[in-house]
């Protein structure tokens, strides 16, 4: 028998076999760990959807491409779209939601834990049985091996009649199951934010961070039913012969674009507020500066998250709604830029006379300010319906999507891998191998989706296979080569993230002298997070604490 | 630098009292999503109101005038809406300490949800064979089992939980201090009260 000091279990990671440690975390439902499992998630789908993206481009590289053939290429743009929206921004989502935010607020966990792991398998479970498609959706036909759809599956290509096999369907499912996920983590998000705060944390001195998060996890609860309710009804259309979306029996193909983009365009927006909640989180970190106009900033977060659910259908311009309708939701879509302007301009105001620290977050903060004005001012030319007339479904609306998506959200989603890798692993990711990941993904960026303007307002629509002008080549050609240029990007940043597991410097509690709760425990923290629940006083608690003479609280 | 010290810090600001527990907040989130789900389809319901095919002769094809029967719906809504009082007197029950009073009042509530899920069973079967209305025949078939269906799903999915429950409590399984039955008397009343809407707008506006 063994005596009490000897340790009878050995924790340390090198001695535990690797599928009892494997098996630790299928079966966690530690938030952090779980919020781990998303990220690395996401970044299982970002190589899939990313080699999509690539084969993309390459069929575009000149006129009359011989890449792929036209079939497939339907099903590499619906791959990619689903993919990229549904299992890699998701689940980035996620994972920060669920490994930052609990300990921001000074909580041990979330809500419900085990729910929470159920909404991760289900997501994960999702993208599985939307790849598996690639292998069991020929159905009897022979038909097509991958849904090839659009990724917002417009009617009537959904119908039985032109979307012959199961593609489609395991498209739907999917889709769903991965909708029923971000669900379960939005109930999570509002419970635990509401009910689980630390002692002295009133609504008012939550982080930016969890303010955005909360209303993003409100969003999710209002926007994901009715997409869910709209896959149900294709899958009657498609099982039981219901006639919702076929017109041709009294059905509306409208109908499906309009449950569609009520949650469609929200979706964005879920997206892009935690990449605002990163972004107000390293700013004014790395400015030494207080975030400037907390309240607006709040003020700006609720009125998006209003303001978004009004302006679905200024995807549906070119359908030929009425003037009233059209005159409404571009004047709805405009406002959005109000809140939207007022951050990047209480941001920019952050930064205004700080001691900028130029390190690799702060450097992805930077890049997401400019890319995602830049898209965000191309989407106000796309909100007035004349122009969008003219651009809709053009290359140019490709680009200024993949501004706020990826410009926009990735590169804030990036800035905050490297700000909390040290917190989730005790570890820094290479600062060198960041910044040439850095310059890398930046120009191939913009290289990638500049041209794409360009050569949609030379007429080129979005999703053609191939095309035969030759003035569009050159465009085309500069896209591609900042296509790989980023896809290196991306793969050094998978690196990097890899690497720095084992070889990065020893992080510390508290690298970057920041001043939420999170670097007030250990880093990784321990499964409990805090040995003591802290008590809370202000927005910057850890600024309390290591500035005894100066607090916050006293400001504020 | 530690948390203790963050802890022990003088005159600090109270946290405001939280009106609902975790699990409640969590139910009500829960409950917008729900609502936000049923306000879908009842919208879908209205927008496809009284839509006919092209080129149908009237009466040809059924409608809600001339298929729903109102005789077995309202026993069902009678049921289903009574129940709402029996879980009522079921928890106040409960808080008082009247454990087999409680099992009583759950154990018909139980009964009267499924009361209505057989309901709702026979009325499609007479509207599958008397009228032959399918999800196929027309818009107002698609619709009408989806809203229907649907709300129906969640009675049935209430009592199944709700049995579960019953039968824990039954065991003795579940402390006293357990919310799980107030709870899903929350959810029981969501799903209660949707009907009251689905009930107005099908049996009665929309026939």
């Amino acid at each position: 028998m063994a005596s009490i000091d000897t340790p009878s279990t050995p924790k340390d990671s090198t001695t535990v076999p690797l599928i009892t440690r494997l098996h630790g975390w299928v079966i966690s439902v530690d938030h952090k760990r779980i919020g781990i499992m998303y990220l690395l998630m996401s970044f299982l789908f970002l190589i899939l959807g990313g080699v999509q993206g690539l084969f993309i481009r390459m069929q575009l590289w000149g006129p009359n491409g011989t890449v792929v053939d036209a079939d497939t290429y339907n099903q590499l743009f619906t791959m990619h779209g689903t993919t990229m929206i549904f299992f890699v921004l998701m689940p980035m989502l996620g994972g920060f939601a669920n490994f930052v935010v609990p300990l921001m607020i000074g909580a041990r966990d979330v809500a419900f834990p085990r729910l929470n792991a159920m909404g991760f398998w289900l997501s994960f479970f999702g993208g599985c049985v939307l790849y598996y498609s690639h292998l069991g959706a020929e159905g009897l036909y022979g038909a097509a091996s991958a849904p090839d759809i659009g990724w917002f599956a417009y009617a009537p290509l959904t119908s039985p009649a032109f979307s012959r096999g199961n593609a489609t369907d395991y498209w739907i499912l999917g889709t769903t199951l991965t909708g029923v996920g971000a669900i379960s983590l939005a109930v999570n998000m509002v419970a635990t934010i509401f009910t689980m705060r630390a002692p002295g944390m009133r609504l008012t001195k939550m982080p930016l961070y969890v303010l955005l998060f909360l209303v993003d996890a409100i969003l999710i609860l209002l926007v994901f039913p009715p997409f869910a309710a709209a896959q149900f009804m294709l899958l009657l259309d498609r099982f039981l012969g219901a006639h919702f979306f076929d017109p041709q029996v009294g059905g509306s193909a409208l109908l499906w674009q309009h449950l569609f983009w009520f949650f469609g365009h929200p979706e964005v927006y879920i997206l892009a507020l935690p990449a605002f909640a990163v972004i107000s989180e390293v700013i004014p970190v790395f400015s030494r500066k207080v975030i400037f106009g907390y309240l607006s900033m709040a003020a700006a977060t609720i009125a998006i998250g209003f303001i978004s659910c009004g302006v679905w259908a200024h995807h549906m311009f070119t359908v030929g709604l009425s003037d009233t309708l059209d005159t409404f939701f571009a004047g709805a879509t405009m406002l959005v830029a109000i809140p939207t302007g007022i951050k990047i301009f209480n941001w920019v105001a952050t930064m205004y006379g700080g001691r900028l620290r130029l390190q690799t977050p702060m450097l992805y903060a930077l890049g997401f300010l400019t890319l995602f004005l830049f898209g965000g001012l191309t989407g106000i030319m796309l909100a007035s319906p004349p122009f969008d007339w003219q651009a809709s479904d053009s290359a140019f609306l490709v680009g200024h999507f993949h501004y706020t998506l990826v410009g926009g959200i990735l590169f804030a989603f990036l800035a905050g891998f490297y700000y909390w890798y040290p917190k989730m692993f005790g570890r820094m990711m290479s600062e060198r191998l960041g910044i040439i990941q850095f310059a890398f993904t930046y120009i191939g960026f913009n290289a990638l989706f500049i041209p794409m303007h360009i050569v949609g307002m030379l007429g080129m629509p979005r999703r053609i296979y191939t095309y035969t002008d030759p003035s569009w080549t050159i465009w085309n050609q500069i896209s591609t080569i900042g296509a790989f240029m980023m896809a290196i990007g991306l793969l050094l940043f998978l690196y990097n993230f890899f690497s720095s597991l084992r070889h990065g410097k020893i992080a510390g509690d508290d690298p970057w002298d920041a001043w939420t709760l999170e670097w007030n425990t250990t880093s990784p923290p321990p499964c409990y997070n805090f040995k003591e629940i802290p008590t809370v006083r202000s927005r910057r608690p850890l600024w309390d604490l290591k500035h005894p003479d100066d607090p916050d609280w006293k400001h504020e | 630098m530690s948390t203790a010290a963050l802890a022990s810090d003088a005159n600090h600001a109270p946290t405001e009292p939280s009106r609902f527990t975790t699990r409640e907040t969590g139910l009500l989130a829960f409950l917008c999503t729900e609502g936000s789900l049923f306000t879908t389809l009842i919208i879908t319901y209205i927008i496809f109101l009284g839509e006919k095919m092209p080129g149908e002769i009237p009466g040809e094809m059924p409608t809600p005038s001339n298929s729903l029967d109102l005789g077995l719906v309202i026993i069902n809504s009678i049921c289903l809406l009574s129940s709402s009082l029996t879980i009522y007197f079921a928890l106040s029950a409960r808080k008082r300490g009247a454990h087999g009073l409680y099992l009583v009042w759950f154990g018909l509530t139980i009964l009267l949800g499924l009361e209505f899920v057989v309901g709702t069973g026979y009325e499609w079967y007479d509207l599958m064979t008397k009228y032959h209305l399918f999800p196929s025949t027309n818009t107002f078939g698609s619709t009408f089992y989806l809203l229907i269906g649907f709300h129906c799903l969640h009675v049935l999915i209430g009592v199944v939980t709700m049995s579960i429950i019953w039968a824990f409590d039954a065991l003795r399984w579940l402390t006293p201090k357990c919310e799980a039955p107030e709870i899903v008397s929350w959810y029981w009343h969501f799903v209660d009260g949707v009907w009251v809407v689905i009930f107005t707008l099908v049996y009665i506006v929309g026939r």
